[in-house]
């Protein structure tokens, strides 16, 4: 990670708050505030009667700088950012940020083939991209821009052309030890356990990890975290069970609940998570 | 006399006033019905179907209750029927088109080829349905023009829908110079289809070889996306590939045209001067 910008605003003094960008953010009226979470620059400024807000995705995917100035040594310029104004009444110069799971399942491919031997299980720890919300006045649930820390490939999950879902693409390490994992600002780790119960190897090619249904979480060193999700492969080929583990399974012990999930759906239920390609 | 007057207009009128009943109370019992129908169906077979079984329904049973009436009122209804078949026949050679544009808006409507909001492509017409009527269709095109299709012309015609799948595949047809390398120009066009938000990463993008043309080696690029995207990656598309191209220094050839004096002749005369070069550049200023 690089290092933070000297007029970076520091809520609390241990290293615990390094990570920590969301919350309740006050400004000052007429000029901007400034975030910069990994890819994503964001702006917002108060004025008289509106907010404006001002952001752009940078290109590299694994950028994990964090900037956080409640007053901007720069302004936004209009040529390379997204401008969008808001009318309302300014009750307070005061906004809340807030990390959100996508909103479309992702899928994650590894970077190595990876091959799951019947009988076993194992339990990756799969990354996905946050989205950012800026919530004016704060807790008042007045969502103001729903934005993706980056902008992610879009691609199609089924068995053919004519049937199948829309989904976010995203590449990872899918690593089998938590320590292996670097910590990024914009990214939110998934546990997902994954069990061979049928028969024969299981090529773990492609995985659709549900983040639409998952909670997210800050650990104490304020990393983002998701519900962990367990597939279990049956004898059948490409079908598997998803299933909500143990609540604390694979999570860090301490944990704070920041949002729910956009769009619950039921445990048990059969979901296509294992994919040959598509020819 | 007097009373028996009485009495046969007193029948009369009953006789109407039960007629007038019948038509009314079967009109709106009718129409309640076919209302109902409509409810229950409209859920399981669409609002096209559910509308054309509606009207059928309303249709039949208003004719049963006109003809009930007619029946009340002492009309002879085996006289009524026969005059009606003829007078069917009669009509029935008059509305030819029109009873073809019928039995085809039937077919339509359970075949269901497309439903309303759908964007389709008939012949050269291309739009958004916006109803499928008895007798023809009506389509929005995207200049925002009305077009009514007779049913018939429907029914025979090949129909494209676009809106049916949800992603759709564009194919960009792309030329490259001969001297070009063309796993160089695979792996360059696969990156600019992965850096590229809305081409789908599945399925993958496609370049298949159309072969050596005249003046450059013909690829089909393919790339997917989803419907609603089509159009913006079909615009973006080519500018990406271009702009790859371009900086890679592939070249897109022109057309080119060799003369060939063939090999018996000697070759063209080319005269060169310095005078003809400096009065050429004047005129061109």
């Amino acid at each position: 990670m690089q290092p933070a910008t000297a007029n970076r605003e520091r809520r609390g003094d241990g290293p615990e708050n390094e990570m920590k960008w969301w919350g309740s953010h006050k400004l000052s009226k007429n000029h901007w505030g400034r975030w910069r979470i990994g890819p994503l620059d964001l702006f917002a400024k108060p004025a008289a009667a509106e907010w404006q807000v001002a952001y752009r995705q940078l290109a590299d995917p694994l950028d994990a700088t964090l900037e956080v100035e409640a007053r901007a040594s720069s302004e936004p310029v209009p040529e390379t950012y997204e401008f969008s104004r808001y009318a309302m009444e300014l009750d307070g110069p005061e906004l809340e940020l807030k990390p959100r799971l996508g909103d479309r399942p992702f899928i994650v491919s590894p970077g190595l083939p990876l091959y799951l031997p019947a009988g076993q299980k194992v339990v990756l720890y799969v990354s996905t991209v946050v989205w950012i919300q800026i919530i004016v006045p704060k807790d008042s649930g007045n969502v103001l821009v729903d934005v993706p820390t980056i902008r992610r490939s879009d691609t199609w999950f089924g068995p053919n052309t004519r049937q199948g879902e829309l989904c976010y693409a995203t590449k990872t390490n899918a690593r089998t030890e938590l320590d292996a994992i670097e910590p990024r600002p914009h990214r939110a780790v998934t546990p997902v356990e994954i069990r061979n119960e049928g028969v024969g190897m299981l090529p773990i090619e492609q995985l659709r990890v549900p983040v639409p249904a998952l909670s997210i979480y800050a650990d104490k060193n304020d990393s983002l975290w998701t519900d962990a999700v367990c597939f279990v492969r049956e004898e059948g080929e490409d079908d598997a069970t998803i299933t909500t583990p143990e609540p604390s399974a694979h999570l860090p012990g301490k944990r704070k609940l920041i949002e729910g999930p956009r769009a619950p759906v039921q445990t048990g239920t059969i979901v296509k998570a294992f994919s040959k390609l598509l020819t | 006399m007097e009373n028996v007057s009485d009495i046969t207009l007193l029948q009369q009128a009953m006789l109407w006033g039960r007629a007038i009943v019948i038509l009314v109370v079967g009109l709106v019992v009718a129409r309640l019905i076919s209302k109902a129908l409509f409810r229950g169906v409209e859920g399981m077979m669409g609002l096209a179907t559910a509308t054309t079984i509606r009207r059928i329904t309303l249709y039949g049973l208003s004719t049963i209750v006109v003809l009930a009436t007619l029946h009340q009122l002492g009309f002879n209804l085996g006289v009524l029927l026969g005059a009606a078949g003829i007078l069917t026949v009669a009509l029935g050679f008059a509305s030819q088109t029109s009873a073809s544009n019928l039995v085809s808006g039937l077919f339509l409507v359970f075949e269901k080829p497309f439903t309303i909001g759908e964007a389709i492509r008939i012949g050269t017409t291309t739009g958004e349905v916006l109803s499928i009527d008895l007798l023809s269709i009506k389509v929005r095109t995207f200049d925002n023009l009305f077009v009514r299709i007779p049913n018939e012309s429907v029914i025979k015609a090949e129909i494209t829908n676009l809106s049916r799948f949800p992603i759709r595949r564009y194919d960009m047809q792309v030329g490259v110079a001969y001297k070009e390398d063309l796993e160089k120009v695979h792996s360059l066009l696969i990156g600019v289809a992965d850096a590229y938000d809305l081409s789908l990463d599945h399925p993958r993008p496609l370049i298949i070889f159309q072969g050596f043309g005249e003046s450059s080696m013909n690829l089909q690029f393919s790339v997917w996306t989803t419907k609603e995207n089509y159009l913006q990656t079909r615009n973006e598309m080519p500018a990406r590939v271009k702009k790859a191209f371009d900086e890679a220094g592939i070249e897109i050839p022109f057309p080119h045209r060799t003369l060939y004096t063939g090999a018996q002749t000697t070759p063209f005369p080319i005269r060169s001067s310095a005078s003809a070069d400096a009065s050429g550049a004047e005129d061109a200023t």
